[in-house]
């Protein structure tokens, strides 16, 4: 292949006409807006730290899909449900009763899901001298019926009281429910099962719609005791990407992980590119032992198994991701492509025009700096920005072997964790899909531009 | 009757800056024995001319049409499989410009010679081989050639190689298109005289095209000038190079150096024509210094003055 | 006897490239033990050795626990010195460079072959050919219908498959391991026709043709996801070439001779491109070596990649730096058989004329 005659601006004013490529750059502007948005309007610094923090989400619902998910369903998911002090819908009485004050909050809201909360917690703040404030919740579903959720006695200043993990609870409700069914049903009565299911005589469980209201009848014993709540329950759909089994928002990993992709694969595919230009130009240009050196260290190279390679180096040294992505470069230095863009360094030193620079005894230097490697560069073009993806998902690779850096958080640290999570065997498939549906996005996308400028730079297949 | 006529022979073919009519309405007869040097600047169409004969044509073909009349058959009118059977190689071979890269660089020498006895004379191959053995002998390689490799030779010995391979079928017709000019001035001297010996021993008939006409000179018997993909003159080879009567071509006599005699060079003003948007009227008229009014409003018919001519000035 | 010129540049190539796999395994061990971690194999593994000699041993019988270490002690400093595991680092190294070579890769930490050795070349050469039956599957599979698809593309020019097959090229920026996480999502996880792991039923069943036939099975989804990766660009890659390779001078020639087309199309596209084909197979088959890991431990296939990746489980360091031997071997063998097939092909190798 011969060398080609295009400018880089003449490269990429062709390629706007490229359909494609059009596409493929709209998806690249997509991300690194993203990025731009992860990097200046989230605390990146420490997005592995909070990430790992396993107590932040505890207000996230475990294993929501994505919201957008109840287009596709015929049975409608939930979303999370906060009900209580300071929201709509809210009354409170008081009164005295023996001395005792006696508060009767009631919320009500309306429901219209097919689908059932996975949880329900009751968060409490209180102060109280002596006695603990008690707590009587009561339940009253659209058909009018009150199931009584029992009675809880707050100790700390800020409680939650998981009331779906009360196992007496359940049972009571469980017998309930199979009471004014009338039959013992084939699927398992849980807690929120119980307070919104629709009493069917056959078929999937559904949740019965409309009106809830939640009573709570709270005695102070101390007049200064104060006490104040909301009851939060957890849906089945939460925002763009769902949750994990952490409770962690994937869409706030989605925002996090882009910068990564992107900076760990143009970084990558930039760096290599341009070191196995300049010592293909060096070979090739000054010949000789040089030559032969860099010839011998190149097989060498090809001979070194390189994800064996990173792998060990980076479990016995603890690697983070920049160490990891230096360590790549360096072992992506040399390689075939040296020995393609020597040869075109050797045509190149043969033409006219720099046989006339070094008779005018322009320096070594000078010549392989501004004659030959500007002339050598479009036709790279096209594999640097195809290697991008390679790298990208070199990165979710070393991800997934569990190799991946814990301070930083990447789409494929994010799939790995879905995996060691179980996910594809609890059908969890936003955990999986969204995160994969992000790197797919990406390789695309360079992908897309690269084959466009590959079909630029090649006029023969132009041509025809 | 002539071996070849070609009449109103054009090939125009599709390129995305426009149609190139690189043969337009181009007629002339061979006869057996004889010699037809085409000559012209690089890029009047000979190459084309050559391959329209030939029938290789590119992918991006536009029209394609005339007659051309091989021994009274229209070959025109047939089929590709039976012109492949009949007429390629058999009646009528080429020997390529640039021949350095016709022979195929994993095949051996012997075998590609002998290929077209294999193919069109179902000829066995260790005969065939043997065949081409012969040939190659008698045009200058020694016979352990045919066992080597194309890139085991240099360039007069593969030119020589190409050659065999066009006459090992015995071809009515050879088109040679430039045979010589990637060649040193030795071996391509080497190379005249071995086609002048083919036609003199075998009365081969040639069409020879190249832009150096010195070189057509030492084997045409006619010679036709092409411009902008038409034949402006064809003269016997002797009124060519004395008394030419198209002003191109008497530019073109003027433009050579001779090895003995002083000579004013002159060169021919402009450039060569675009063959997508050709000049109105004659097309050489914009360097013609004898233009005349009616050569930039009309394309001139072909006269006859004692040889044709097509230009306004033999009305 | 004359030796043929190919084989002289053969041998020479062999010679080369085993020097290469001595040198890359030289760097293996200097950064394995630039953390003391092969220091640590070796003498773990003459402490074992040693403890069983004693142990087997009835001369020592009689021996109080307290003796039995110190005689212990004593015969593995022994040990040591008579091996040279006393020497400065730049000599022990020579000697691990022996060990590696020969594949002597001393005893893992944790890990054990089927058979319960802990020998770590026992564990490698049992899960060597599962990996090698899988991959080669794969790029024999790619290989040909990048071949064949490309040829009769470049024969097809312009039409709508053509079309179609660059459009879809960039889906080959996803690698095989990729495809294979959606595969099994799609046809173990929400189908539930094909198995999402494992190289073979269990319990594996005892008749010939029904193992094989399991076998096969198993093998469906990952060869697929490789298949589906490569598929658009090795054809879009073959018919590049071809194009290329169909413009030649000595293509139009073969023409005009009236070469038929089938023919043609053999001997004067195929023939002459198959060097440059075979190079970027070679690059492709190494490459896929590299991915063999993710998509044995996606896929749970007992070959050495997923060995690898259990090793870094359990941080079996001699596993580790075993494995990293055996595949530089691998690589290293892979390369040459392919530069004797491309010395079959080309004639210039075959005369003895090296490429560039």
């Amino acid at each position: 292949m011969s060398v080609s005659e295009y400018t880089l601006k003449g490269i990429f004013r062709e390629l706007i006409r490229y359909k494609s490529a059009l596409v493929g750059l709209a998806i690249l502007v997509f991300l690194v807006v993203l990025s731009l948005y992860a990097l200046i309007f989230t605390p990146y610094a420490q997005a592995g730290e909070i990430w790992n923090d396993q107590n932040r989400w505890l207000a996230y619902p475990r294993n929501a899909a994505p919201e957008w998910y109840n287009f596709f369903s015929s049975k409608k998911l939930p979303p999370s449900i906060l009900i209580g002090e300071g929201l709509p819908n809210h009354k409170r009485e008081e009164a005295e009763r023996e001395g005792h004050r006696v508060i009767t909050y009631l919320d009500s809201f309306s429901y219209n899901y097919d689908d059932f909360p996975s949880e329900l917690v009751l968060l409490i703040n209180t102060t109280y001298s002596g006695s603990p404030p008690t707590v009587k919740v009561y339940w009253i579903k659209p058909s009018g019926e009150e199931l009584n959720l029992s009675v809880y006695r707050p100790r700390n200043i800020s409680e939650s009281i998981y009331i779906s993990n009360n196992v007496i609870l359940e049972r009571e409700l469980e017998e309930y429910a199979i009471d004014k069914l009338g039959f013992t049903p084939n699927y398992t009565i849980t807690i929120p099962v119980a307070l919104f299911m629709e009493y069917k005589d056959k078929g999937e469980p559904t949740a019965m719609k409309g009106n809830y209201n939640v009573r709570i009848e709270v005695t102070l014993y101390n007049r200064s005791d104060t006490f104040s709540y909301r009851l939060l329950m957890h849906g089945k759909v939460y925002g763009i990407a769902g949750t994990d089994i952490y409770r962690r928002p994937l869409e706030l990993g989605l925002v996090w992980g882009a910068p990564i992709a992107l900076s760990f694969g143009i970084v990558a595919s930039v760096t290599i590119t341009f070191a196995n230009l300049i010592l293909a130009a060096i070979s090739g240009y000054y010949g000789g032992k040089i030559d032969s050196l860099i010839q011998r260290l190149t097989e060498i190279y090809m001979i070194i198994p390189f994800v064996p390679f990173i792998v060990t180096i980076s479990i016995l040294y603890g690697l983070d991701i920049w160490r990891l992505l230096l360590i790549v470069i360096i072992l992506s230095v040399l390689g075939t492509p040296v020995k393609t863009y020597r040869v075109w360094v050797m045509q190149l030193k043969t033409s006219p025009y720099v046989e006339a620079a070094i008779a005018y005894g322009a320096s070594n230097l000078r010549i392989i700096a501004l004659y030959i490697l500007p002339r050598i560069l479009p036709p790279v073009v096209p594999s640097l920005v195809l290697s991008i993806p390679s790298y990208v998902f070199l990165e979710a690779a070393l991800a997934m072997l569990g190799l991946s850096d814990p301070k930083v958080v990447s789409w494929g640290r994010i799939i790995e964790e879905a995996f060691a999570g179980g996910a594809v065997y609890k059908g969890y498939y936003h955990w999986v899909l969204i995160p994969s549906a992000m790197l797919i996005l990406t390789a695309i996308s360079f992908a897309l531009i690269g084959l466009a400028l590959d079909r630029i730079v090649n006029p023969r297949l132009r041509e025809m | 009757m002539n071996l070849l006529s070609v009449s109103d022979l054009k090939l125009y073919y599709r390129t995305t800056k426009g149609v190139v009519k690189a043969v337009d309405d181009v007629s002339f007869d061979v006869n057996k024995g004889e010699t037809l040097a085409i000559v012209g600047e690089s890029g009047c169409g000979k190459s084309s001319l050559a391959r329209a004969i030939i029938r290789l044509l590119p992918r991006n073909v536009h029209k394609y049409e005339g007659r051309i009349m091989l021994n009274g058959t229209d070959l025109m009118s047939m089929d590709e499989e039976t012109f492949r059977r009949e007429v390629r190689w058999r009646k009528i071979s080429m020997v390529f410009q640039g021949a350095l890269n016709s022979l195929n660089p994993v095949l051996k020498v012997g075998y590609q010679v002998a290929e077209p006895l294999i193919i069109h004379m179902k000829v066995n191959e260790r005969e065939a081989i043997e065949r081409a053995k012969g040939l190659l002998v008698k045009l200058g390689l020694p016979e352990e050639f045919a066992e080597r490799y194309p890139f085991e030779l240099s360039g007069g010995m593969k030119q020589r190689a190409v050659i065999a391979m066009a006459l090992i079928t015995n071809p009515d017709l050879i088109i040679l298109d430039e045979p010589t000019s990637a060649l040193d001035v030795i071996t391509q001297a080497n190379i005249m005289n071995m086609l002048k010996e083919l036609k003199r021993s075998r009365g081969q008939t040639f069409i020879f095209i190249t832009h150096d006409i010195s070189v057509a000179s030492e084997l045409a018997d006619k010679v036709a000038t092409m411009y902008a993909g038409q034949i402006v003159e064809i003269a016997p080879a002797d009124t060519f190079y004395e008394e030419p009567l198209h002003p191109y071509t008497q530019k073109l006599m003027k433009s050579v150096p001779t090895l003995r005699r002083e000579k004013t060079l002159e060169s021919i003003p402009g450039a060569p024509p675009n063959l997508i948007d050709p000049p109105s009227g004659c097309r050489f008229h914009p360097r013609c210094d004898k233009a005349m009014d009616i050569c930039r409003k009309e394309d001139p018919p072909t006269f006859e003055r004692g040889h044709s001519v097509k230009c306004w000035l033999y009305r | 006897m004359r030796i043929p010129p190919l084989a002289k540049v053969l041998i020479k190539r062999a010679f080369l490239l085993f020097l290469m796999v001595i040198i890359v395994t030289y760097l293996t061990i200097l950064i394995a033990n630039a953390g003391g971690y092969v220091d640590e194999i070796m003498i773990s593994d003459i402490k074992f050795n040693v403890a069983q000699r004693v142990s087997a041993n009835p001369l020592y019988k009689g021996l109080s626990i307290e003796e039995r270490n110190k005689l212990i002690e004593r015969l593995v400093e022994d040990e040591i010195r008579l091996r040279g595991l006393d020497k400065p680092f730049p000599i022990r190294s020579l000697i691990y460079l022996w060990n590696g070579l020969t594949l002597d890769l001393g005893r893992s930490m944790y890990m054990t072959s089927d058979t319960g050795s802990r020998l770590v070349r026992l564990i490698i050469l049992e899960r060597l050919p599962q990996t090698i039956l899988l991959f080669t599957t794969a790029t024999v599979i790619i290989f040909f219908i990048g071949l064949f698809g490309g040829l009769y593309l470049s024969r097809n020019f312009g039409s709508f498959l053509d079309k179609l097959t660059v459009y879809l090229s960039p889906t080959s920026a996803i690698p095989g391991w990729f495809y294979g996480i959606l595969l099994i999502l799609i046809f173990y996880s929400y189908l539930h026709v094909l198995p999402p792991g494992g190289m073979v039923d269990y319990p594996p069943p005892e008749e010939p043709v029904a193992y094989f036939l399991s076998v096969l099975k198993h093998m469906i989804l990952p060869v697929a996801a490789w298949v589906i990766s490569s598929f658009f660009i090795e054809i879009y890659y073959n018919r590049s070439f071809f194009l290329t390779y169909s413009t030649e001078d000595y293509v139009e020639a073969a023409k005009a001779k009236g070469v038929p087309p089938s023919q043609i199309e053999r001997r004067y596209i195929l023939r002459p491109a198959l060097p440059p084909i075979i190079t970027s197979f070679a690059f492709a088959v190494v490459l896929s070596w590299s991915g063999a890991i993710i998509t044995e431990t996606v896929f749970n296939w007992p070959g050495l990649g997923r060995t690898l990746a259990m090793a870094i489980g359990f941080f079996d360091v001699p596993v580790i730096v075993g494995i990293t031997v055996v595949f530089a071997y691998l690589i290293a063998a892979t390369t040459f058989i392919l530069e004797i097939i491309y010395g079959i092909i080309d004639p210039r190798i075959r005369a003895g004329v090296e490429s560039v």
